[in-house]
């Protein structure tokens, strides 16, 4: 009888001390401190622009050298006062947005060249606004010289267009080469898997560590982007997600600072940002765990530390499931089958099953149980919605379409490398 | 009694005493100080019909699925767009202050919550009351504030701040929600009419054909909009079209003789938009031969956008015979 009353009174209301729907006794501290001063100090490491009259200096010699009105012997002795010029990346990165498409082009083969990793930022940047083919093809190639190969997926693409491929040619031709490869055959089809198989390697390399400090202009400029996360307009954190998502080395030392910094937008976005990381991101696993007692950033924690698959967080997503907390439970429900842990199967189909837990719970509760069950009852639960048209198609076609990334993307791995017996 | 019944029985009382319990512990009366917790827009129709249908249907309720937000955001996979896209309220994290993102009830897009939930939990609006809901009147909701959370993303509250309707106390809701009858008293209109609203991007802006001798001189007038026209970035984009028929009577081809629009990001060119109060003048020759002159104003959802298509909008037409 007691236990009766108990289940009936539950969730009759927390404790003040309580964390919502989670064992807060097993959870870290929460330590929250002001970072923003903190980042901006790093940011401050990088050299100041030039004054107006070497700007304008440095404009004319990128004009001289790359213009198609200069003279070949001109543009020859240009590049050479360029490139021996010390703020020569400066004038190189303000070439990016250069009006004409084949000066851009230029200036990032250069900054290629040039191998200062500090540009890395700025060319990922730049990459994703980059509209024309051309100056496109060559920011990926100079990425890649730089030892970023974010942008094949991109490159591989041009392939496939006739319109493109004669501009993605001698990068592709570059690119492959640089990395020692030569397709089987000499076809867009072939250039293109290549390119796809070598951004799959780069892919499982790309790891989380610290921003070294013999690069303090490249870690300055990462910190400058976090800085951005705190501002009032979304665009500086579009720009600093962009970058930060595309790295080879994910810088550690900076993110785990604006995990833990008291300024809310700036410990949000940075969650985004390792979420949008996926396994990359798993070493900063540990540092979202504590954000489960943060009142502003927990849902956004739960559905990181999913992707990032931190699996010591598995037991608190299940209580969270069946907490009171809406958001909360969407976002344990959605992150349990990311975070791969079978024993989620169980308390997963029994918050599918319940007809009285809010569709939001159920849908995601499917679509984790199809990630991690090989029944179809979780996608069959989907396809249903979709059928009946009960529940936002969007977000059902969009559920529906990363299981299906995800398989392929697993094909992948298991054609790739037979399981040992 | 059988051994089942007095099972039941027990049970039964068990099951009476719990909900007293949870009744006594956790009030749900109306009008009390610890009223329940509001947490789906669909709570609210019972009581507020005719505003939900209005909300329903609006480009708030749409803003998470909209198939053209959802393009351009890249199915959201731009997390940050969802900021505003699919907000939790406001006062969660205060005036001025960016909206976080809920994962909750996608197909409610900007819901009543994102307004009208208070720091405290009670419901806020213009006016206060003791039944149904309870609303606490709060002098900051119809503020410009609540609005600038999202819609200063691109500028707009910036350029109202710097019109004179700022000066003259005409805010967003004068325009974009207006006052209309609701039962025996007034409320406020909440289809929030915006550019998707022909009338509305009418009543923004005049459009003027005159001859001045050999010259055609076309006016475009930003009268009624309180912010920049086209306001917003990117997207938007209103162009200004001639064309002229010769002696045969046969039409030319329209031309473009002016864009506004704010360029997007690092895109190149110059802020286009016609401040509020502003007039912009073109002045086009007249060729030799032209018995009459033609000017269209059409607004475009997109820069991409054609005459005619449903991303286009014909504003106005104007004609002038020359000869």
């Amino acid at each position: 009888m007691v236990l009766c009353v108990a289940a009936l009174c539950g969730g009759c209301g927390d404790g003040p001390d309580q964390v919502a729907g989670t064992s807060a006794h097993t959870l870290p501290p929460l330590e929250l401190a002001p970072h923003l001063d903190l980042l901006r100090a790093i940011a401050s490491a990088q050299p100041a622009p030039p004054d107006e009259q070497a700007r304008a200096e440095l404009a004319e010699l990128v004009e001289a050298s790359f213009s198609s009105d200069a003279s070949e012997t001109m543009q020859q002795q240009a590049l050479e006062w360029l490139l021996a010029h010390e703020r020569a990346r400066f004038a190189l990165e303000e070439g990016l947005r250069h009006a004409e498409p084949g000066v851009r082009s230029h200036c990032a083969y250069q900054l290629g060249l040039l191998g200062d990793r500090t540009a890395i930022p700025l060319l990922l940047w730049r990459e994703r606004q980059e509209q024309g083919i051309e100056p496109a093809c060559w920011i990926i190639g100079a990425l890649a010289s730089l030892g970023n190969l974010s942008g094949l997926p991109r490159l591989a693409t041009m392939l496939t267009d006739s319109a493109a491929q004669a501009a993605a040619t001698p990068v592709v031709d570059r690119i492959l080469g640089e990395a020692r490869r030569t397709p089987p055959e000499r076809t867009w089809e072939a250039l293109g898997a290549e390119l796809a198989t070598l951004h799959e390697e780069w892919l499982a390399r790309r790891r989380a560590a610290p921003a070294t400090e013999e690069e303090p202009a490249l870690r300055g400029r990462l910190a400058a982007l976090l800085v951005g996360l705190e501002e009032f307009q979304l665009r500086p954190v579009d720009e600093a997600r962009t970058v930060f998502t595309r790295l080879s080395v994910v810088p550690s030392d900076l993110l785990r600072l604006a995990l833990s910094a008291e300024e809310r937008y700036l410990r949000v976005h940075s969650i985004e940002i390792v979420r949008e990381l996926g396994r990359a991101g798993a070493p900063l696993g540990e540092a979202l765990l504590p954000l489960l007692r943060d009142p502003v950033a927990r849902p956004y924690a739960v559905e990181a530390l999913g992707e990032v698959g931190y699996a010591p967080a598995a037991p608190h997503f299940v209580e969270l499931l069946r907490g009171e907390d809406l958001e909360l439970r969407v976002a344990a429900a959605s992150a349990l089958g990311p975070l791969g842990d079978l024993s989620a199967v169980v308390p997963l189909r029994a918050t599918l099953n319940d007809a009285t837990t809010p569709m939001d719970v159920r849908v995601r509760a499917a679509f984790s149980l199809a990630c991690l069950d090989a029944s179809d009852a979780g996608e069959g639960f989907l396809r249903e919605r979709l059928d009946r048209g009960d529940y936002h198609a969007p977000t059902i076609r969009e559920l529906l379409d990363r299981l299906e990334r995800d398989r392929r993307a697993a094909r992948a791995i298991d054609a790739a490398e037979p399981l040992p017996k | 009694m059988s051994l089942s019944a007095r099972f039941a029985v027990a049970a039964a009382v068990v099951a009476a005493l719990a909900v007293f319990l949870r009744t006594i512990t956790r009030p749900v009366g109306n009008a009390s100080t610890e009223a329940r917790r509001f947490t789906s827009s669909q709570e609210c129709r019972s009581c507020h019909p005719d505003v939900f249908d209005e909300w329903q249907g609006s480009h708030h309720q749409i803003a998470y699925s909209n198939p053209e937000v959802r393009r351009l955001s890249d199915d959201f996979r731009n997390k940050e767009c969802q900021a505003c896209h699919l907000p939790r309220p406001v006062s969660e994290t205060g005036l001025l202050n960016r909206t976080l993102p809920r994962m909750t009830r996608p197909d409610e897009g900007v819901d009543c919550l994102t307004c009208h939930l208070g720091a405290d939990g009670r419901i806020v609006g213009m006016r206060g009351g003791a039944s149904g809901c309870a609303p606490v009147a709060d002098a900051d909701f119809l503020s410009v504030s609540l609005c600038e959370t999202c819609h200063n993303q691109h500028k707009t509250t910036d350029q109202w701040r710097a019109s004179s309707y700022a000066r003259e106390g005409v805010t967003c809701n004068d325009c974009h929600m207006p006052e209309v009858p609701r039962g025996a008293g007034s409320g406020r209109r909440h289809v929030f009419e915006g550019c998707h609203d022909p009338q509305m991007l009418r009543r923004a802006a005049t459009f003027e054909m005159r001859r001045e001798g050999e010259e055609l001189i076309v006016s475009t007038t930003n009268s009624g909009a309180g912010h920049n026209f086209p306001t917003e970035e990117r997207h938007r984009a209103v162009d200004v079209l001639v064309r002229f028929h010769g002696q045969a009577g046969a039409a030319g081809a329209w031309q473009r003789l002016y864009r506004f629009r704010q360029p997007y990001r690092d895109e190149p060119g110059e802020d286009t938009q016609l401040a509020a109060g502003a007039t912009h003048t073109e002045r086009v020759p007249i060729p030799p031969d032209a018995v009459r002159a033609q000017a269209r104003l059409w607004y475009r959802l997109n820069p991409f956008a054609v005459d005619g298509d449903a991303a286009s909008t014909l504003l106005f037409e104007r004609e002038l015979e020359l000869r």
